[in-house]
C-alpha cells in the first residue's frame, strides 16, 4: 500500500480490520514521515515513537484476538500539549510548565487509549493556548505545511500542521476563541468545536473555564465524526458535561444529504462587520451556493454585530485566564512570551462591572443565536477573514488574529465546524464554518459531508518533502 | 510617562505585580488600551434593568430548539 500517510482514519481502520494493514507498519510509516517533515514544520513538542510502536503492537494484538476493536484501533493520533498524558510533560508550549509531568491521563486521552488509538506525541500550540506564534519560547512555533513561511493558525497550531502534512490522520486541539477552527481553516482540514459539555475538559490546562472546548481535527468530515465518537461523553470530573445527553453515532446521517435542510447564512459578519478579503468572501459565498445546488434552503440572516461577540469573548477570556495565571504573572512574568504576556495583561484592566456586563451580554447573544435555530437547522458563515498570513511578521499576525467569526460559538456553546473549500491564488487554504443547534453535531457533519463530496478538497495535499 | 500612567503602575505594584511593572511597563500601557477598546465595543446594557441577574450559565440556556 503506497502513501500510507494519506490514508484517512476510515480507510486505515477498514484495512486494519480486514488484516491488510498492520498497525505497526502504519505507525512506522507515520514515524518515518514525521522524522522527515517535522524538522521543517515543528508540529511536535514531544514526539514519542517508542510509545507509538508499543501502542501499535497492542493494537495489533487486539486485532488478532478480535478484542475490543473500534474504528480508532491502530490509528495514530497526537494531542495538543495542554492535554495530559500520564508520565509525560504537559508544557502548554511554555517555559513556565517545562517540567510539569502529568500524574494522570486527561479524560480524552483515556478515551483514545481505551479505543485502541496510538499516541504519537504532544503537539505544539500557542503558549497556554492564547499567545500567538512566538520565537521567544523554549520550542519553535509550528509551521503551515502549505507554505512553511506562513502561520498554521492557532492556538492548536501543531495539531493543524501535523494533520494537514500527513504526519497524523487525527489530532485533538482545544478551542476557546476559535483555536481548533482557526488552524483547521489555515491548514485546509476539518476542525470541530462540539457543543459545550459534549467533550470533557478534565485533564486539560484551562484557558477560560466557560469558553474552553476540546475538539477533533482530521482531514475529512467522516474522520472527524469518528474521532468525536471516540472522545464524546459524560465525565464526572467535568461538571460541564451532560450526564443525560445521548451520544449518537456521529457518522449515522453523513450520507443523508442536505435536501430540504434550512441554512441561515450570516453574511454581514464577513462583508460588513469585518470585510473578508475577496477570495475568502467568494469561498464562503460559493459554499452557500453549493448547498443551494444540493437542495438546501439557504437564507441570509441578521444577528448582532460581530464585534459584540468578539469583545464579549475577549473580556470573559482575559478575566478567566488571568484568574489562572495571576500567581505566575506576579512571580514569573518574564517566563512568558511577549505575545502571551501582552494578551493576558489586558485582563488586569477589565473592571468587575465590565466582566459582569460581558456575562449579561453573553446570555443575550446566546439567546439570539439559539432563537435562530427555531427557523434554521444550521448556520453558516466565515471562519477566518483571509488565508494564513506570514508567520514572521508579528504586526500582520496581530492584525489578522482577531479577524475571524469563530468566537460567536464559543460564547454561545453551539457546535461549530470549520470546513476547507480550496486554495487561494497563492496556494493557501480557504474555508468556512457551519454551526448547529445544541448537541446536534450530526446535522453539521451531514451538511459538511455533502459539501465535501461536491468539493473534494481533502484529495489535495501540500507538496512538502 | 503621564502621571496617570505612573499612578496605574504604582497601583499594580501595590497589588503584587512589581516584577511585571519593573520589566514591562510599556506593554502594560498597551494592554490597558486593548482592554479599553474591548469594553468600548460592547453594547450598552443600561436598559436591561428588567434582567438584573441575567448572567450566563450554560444550565440556564434552553437547549431544546424544537419548540
Amino acid at each position: 500500500m503506497d502513501d500510507l500517510h494519506w490514508l484517512t482514519i476510515k480507510q486505515a481502520s477498514e484495512a486494519i480490520q480486514a488484516g491488510t494493514l498492520s498497525p505497526v507498519e502504519y505507525t512506522q510509516a507515520l514515524i518515518s514521515r514525521t522524522e522527515q517533515l517535522d524538522p521543517k514544520l515543528n508540529a511536535y513538542i514531544k514526539f514519542t515513537p517508542e510509545r507509538a510502536v508499543s501502542d501499535a503492537k497492542k493494537a495489533e494484538e487486539a486485532i488478532v484476538k478480535n478484542k475490543s476493536i473500534t474504528p480508532m484501533t491502530g490509528i495514530p493520533y497526537g494531542l495538543k500539549d495542554i492535554i495530559d498524558v500520564e508520565g509525560f510533560e504537559t508544557t502548554a508550549h511554555s517555559k513556565i510548565l517545562i517540567d510539569n509531568i502529568s500524574r494522570t491521563n486527561a479524560y480524552v486521552t483515556n478515551k483514545l487509549d481505551s479505543s485502541g488509538g496510538i499516541l504519537m506525541g504532544k503537539l505544539a500550540c500557542h503558549e497556554f493556548a492564547i499567545g500567538g506564534p512566538a520565537f521567544d519560547l523554549p520550542f519553535p512555533p509550528a509551521r503551515n505545511p502549505w507554505n512553511i513561511n506562513h502561520h498554521p493558525g492557532g492556538s492548536s497550531s501543531g495539531s493543524g500542521s501535523a494533520v494537514a502534512s500527513g504526519m497524523l490522520p487525527a489530532a485533538l486541539g482545544t478551542d476557546t476563541g476559535g483555536s481548533v477552527r482557526n488552524p483547521a481553516t489555515a491548514c485546509g482540514i476539518v476542525g470541530m468545536k462540539a457543543t459545550y459539555g459534549r467533550v470533557s475538559k478534565a485533564g486539560v490546562i484551562p484557558l477560560s473555564f466557560s469558553l474552553d472546548h476540546v475538539g477533533p481535527m482530521t482531514r475529512t468530515v467522516e474522520d472527524n465524526a469518528l474521532l468525536l465518537n471516540a472522545i464524546a461523553g459524560y465525565d464526572k470530573n467535568d461538571p460541564s458535561t451532560e450526564q443525560n445527553q445521548k451520544i449518537p453515532d456521529f457518522t449515522e446521517f453523513l450520507q443523508k444529504g442536505v435536501k430540504g435542510l434550512r441554512i441561515g447564512l450570516i453574511r454581514h459578519f464577513y462583508t460588513t462587520d469585518l470585510k473578508a478579503d475577496d477570495e475568502m468572501c467568494k469561498a464562503v459565498d460559493h459554499a452557500a451556493t453549493t448547498f443551494k445546488k444540493l437542495g438546501a434552503i439557504v437564507e441570509e440572516i441578521q444577528v448582532s454585530p460581530l464585534s459584540h461577540f468578539s469583545s464579549c469573548n475577549s473580556i470573559i477570556m482575559y478575566c478567566e485566564a488571568l484568574s489562572i495565571h495571576d500567581k505566575w504573572f506576579k512571580t514569573r512574568p518574564n517566563d512568558y512570551s511577549k505575545a502571551t504576556r501582552t494578551r493576558l495583561m489586558s485582563g488586569l484592566f477589565i473592571k468587575g462591572e465590565d466582566y459582569v456586563n460581558a456575562l449579561r451580554t453573553r446570555t443575550k447573544l446566546t439567546q439570539e443565536i439559539n432563537n435562530q435555530f427555531r427557523n434554521f437547522d444550521l448556520i453558516m458563515t466565515a471562519s477566518s477573514m483571509e488565508a494564513a498570513c506570514r508567520i514572521d511578521e508579528p504586526e500582520t499576525v496581530a492584525r489578522t488574529y482577531p479577524r475571524q467569526a469563530r468566537t460567536v460559538f464559543n460564547n454561545t456553546g453551539h457546535p461549530a465546524c470549520a470546513i476547507p473549500t480550496g486554495l487561494s491564488t497563492n496556494g493557501l487554504p480557504l474555508g468556512f464554518q457551519i454551526a448547529g443547534s445544541y448537541f446536534d453535531e450530526s446535522t453539521i457533519y451531514q451538511a459538511a459531508w455533502a459539501y465535501e463530496q461536491e468539493n473534494p478538497f481533502h484529495n489535495q495535499h501540500p507538496d512538502i518533502k | 510617562m503621564s502621571s496617570e500612567s505612573e499612578m496605574l503602575l504604582n497601583e499594580l505594584k501595590e497589588l503584587g505585580f512589581e516584577i511585571l511593572v519593573d520589566k514591562f511597563s510599556q506593554e502594560i500601557i498597551s494592554a490597558k488600551k486593548t482592554a479599553e477598546s474591548l469594553t468600548e465595543t460592547m453594547p450598552d446594557l443600561h436598559h436591561m434593568y428588567d434582567e438584573p441577574s441575567n448572567v450566563f450559565t450554560p444550565k440556564k440556556i434552553d437547549t431544546n430548539n424544537n419548540g
